[in-house]
């Protein structure tokens, strides 16, 4: 999108140059537009992309209660005399651990999980957990984890569901916020300065772009000057049709300082490089959490592990202990069969 | 630290994979040529070569804001060239007819005047891409200079039209018809002294086409200064231009010999990572026991 932003403010400049023409007044509207269209294509894709994450989030919950069910079915069992079973009750809880932060005490045999405070796996009974969408006050969607059938709100803090739900409810949201600002923004000044200018039917007084723009979704060129490219002012006197000053003005914003101390470009890049900047940081903190549970997953292996080496010898020893035993079972058999034969 | 054939596996696994991810990152940094494709392969460097490129496409409508002004300011002086050459004409036709010329003299003359009016009137209404060059900002619709065979009278504006030829700098490209209305003045002044054939009229007439060339003369120097100025800004943008272009190749552009030397060594490691990896599954207590 930076480049059409450069190329929207070039299309100004080329009006300003030529205010007469109806090939430089289509160039700003056909600009206008694709710029427009990309802030709403950017916009679509963040909030499909956010409605792929909720369904991760709703497969995870689904995951989550079957795993505490399973647990729960398991602790009921009484698995302490069978390590079949509580191998597998281990793997289970393995499993949930990925996928959000508990807690595992062991309770005789049975075990309680719970997360941050609030009770998964009781002893027999499992209590499941569900997810909830709201839209916040910008009309941006946020989910939240409750216990099903009552309020209390599940503070996930980790796992694959705390991943989700921190991409959900704040990263996306504030990527969104930020583009809503661009290009609200950019509607506001472009039709401030637009407005008091004359068009080539003597017009004054028009928007640019649709007013009512609440944010990149709804961002477009106003139906009208759509329509019919002389309604686009470029004079900011009656009568002059050579006179390009508004279409200059336009073409300075570029570099105007139009948000806080930043103009819409560098805004927008600063956009980009924060984006960046994150994926770039959970690259490398997640390289380092992987190092991390590779070391431990050999640490584990290192104990629990089965070295072929280590039981082959171990065997080789056996076979040899067994093989001394029947030598002497052998020469004790000799013996009898000796002192049977003295009778 | 007991080493287990599960903690082997593993291991093998992890480090056949990094190799591999390192492989693709460079395998794919040489055949993009670029080492920063995405922001989040280096944010400052993406930055910066956002920042480049966005200039350089400024520059580059600056250096097309140029190329119309040139064209546009050498359209008026041609014009104004034409019109000088029409002013000395009147002004031979003039000075052959001062003091006691013969009064049939004086009247053959008149219609070559008149021709010459005429002609300086269709030069002030000049086109350049349909477009009047010397009615001000009024380009279009209205003719700059109306005549009706008496007076002249100027319909344009004072208006100056401009080209940015930088972020806040803005040249001058037009030269509008006022400035050259007492042009016009001087030759119907001949005019109406070879009309009323007044010798003494004639004699003021020649002395304000001699002010009115003098300034006419200025005006087009003027028009060449403006155009020397428009093609020193465009050098200057075009050596900048050079300058941001290797600017933002420095900045994504990968360094080809730095990134094959990586490669051949990342391959190197991969091949040993592989060999090894083979060599050490194929061996088992197993083999030497019987």
């Amino acid at each position: 999108m930076g480049p059409l932003l450069d190329e929207f403010w070039s299309a100004w400049n080329s009006l300003a140059n030529d205010p007469e023409s109806s090939v430089t007044r289509t160039t700003v509207r056909d600009r206008a537009q694709t710029l427009a269209q990309s802030f709403n294509r950017v916009h679509r894709e963040f909030v499909s992309f956010q409605s792929t994450v909720s369904n991760e989030v709703d497969a995870r919950v689904g995951e989550i209660n079957n795993l505490a069910a399973q647990i729960a079915e398991l602790n009921s069992v009484n698995p302490g005399n069978n390590l079949d079973l509580e191998d597998q009750r281990d793997r289970l809880i393995d499993r949930l651990s990925e996928l959000i932060n508990i807690n595992v005490q062991r309770d005789g045999d049975s075990v309680l999980v719970s997360t941050t405070g609030l009770m998964l796996v009781s002893g027999r009974t499992s209590y499941e957990i569900s997810m909830s969408e709201t839209l916040n006050e910008e009309n941006i969607g946020q989910v939240t984890i409750v216990i099903s059938g009552t309020s209390k709100e599940v503070n996930v803090a980790s796992g694959e569901l705390g991943a989700l739900l921190t991409v959900y409810n704040d990263d996306i949201p504030s990527l969104l916020e930020r583009l809503d600002t661009l290009a609200v923004t950019i509607v506001n000044e472009v039709n401030a300065i637009h407005k008091n200018g004359f068009n080539l039917n003597g017009i004054t007084g028009l928007d640019f772009f649709t007013s009512t723009t609440q944010g990149a979704a709804t961002i477009a060129v106003d139906s009208t000057i759509a329509a019919n490219v002389d309604l686009i002012a470029s004079s900011d006197a009656l009568g002059e049709p050579g006179n390009g000053n508004i279409a200059k003005a336009l073409a300075d914003l570029a570099d105007k300082n139009v948000i806080g101390n930043q103009t819409a470009g560098e805004y927008y890049r600063a956009l980009v490089g924060t984006l960046g900047n994150r994926v770039q940081e959970t690259f490398f903190l997640g390289n380092n959490q992987k190092k991390i549970v590779e070391h431990l997953q050999m640490q584990r292996q290192s104990v629990s592990g089965v070295s072929m080496e280590e039981e082959m010898t171990h065997m080789v020893q056996l076979e040899q202990a067994f093989t001394a035993a029947s030598r002497l079972v052998s020469a004790a058999d000799e013996l009898m069969r000796t002192v049977l034969q003295l009778i | 630290m007991r080493v287990t054939n599960s903690l082997i596996k593993d291991q093998i696994i992890n480090f056949l994979s990094a190799n591999q991810e390192r492989l693709a990152d460079v395998q794919r940094q040489i055949s993009t040529n670029k080492e920063v494709a995405v922001s989040s392969d280096d944010p400052i460097r993406f930055d910066r070569a956002g920042r480049f490129k966005s200039l350089l496409a400024k520059n580059e409508q600056y250096t097309s804001n140029i190329e119309d002004g040139i064209a546009w300011i050498v359209m008026g002086a041609e014009s104004l060239d034409v019109v000088y050459e029409a002013l000395q004409q009147a002004k031979v036709l003039a000075l052959q007819t001062r003091g006691d010329a013969e009064t049939s003299t004086r009247a053959q003359v008149i219609p070559y005047v008149n021709a010459l009016l005429e002609e300086m009137v269709l030069l002030g209404n000049s086109k350049f891409m349909g477009k009047y060059i010397f009615g001000g900002t009024i380009t279009k619709d209205t003719e700059p200079f109306a005549y009706d065979g008496v007076s002249v009278t100027y319909n344009g504006n004072d208006g100056s039209l401009t080209r940015k030829v930088g972020d806040d700098t803005y040249l001058k490209i037009n030269t509008t018809g006022s400035e050259f209305l007492n042009v016009l003045g001087a030759v119907m002044a001949l005019r109406d002294a070879l009309d009323a054939n007044d010798g003494a009229a004639m004699d003021v007439a020649i002395a304000q086409i001699d002010t009115v060339s003098t300034q006419l003369l200025n005006t087009i120097a003027r028009a060449g200064s403006m155009q020397r100025k428009f093609e020193l800004t465009r050098d200057n943008l075009e050596m900048a231009n050079v300058n941001l272009q290797s600017y933002i190749s420095q900045a994504e552009d990968v360094d080809l010999m730095e990134a094959i030397l990586q490669f051949n060594a990342q391959e190197l490691g991969y091949r040993a990572a592989l060999e090894s990896s083979s060599r050490i599954m194929n061996i088992s207590i197993l083999n030497y026991l019987r």
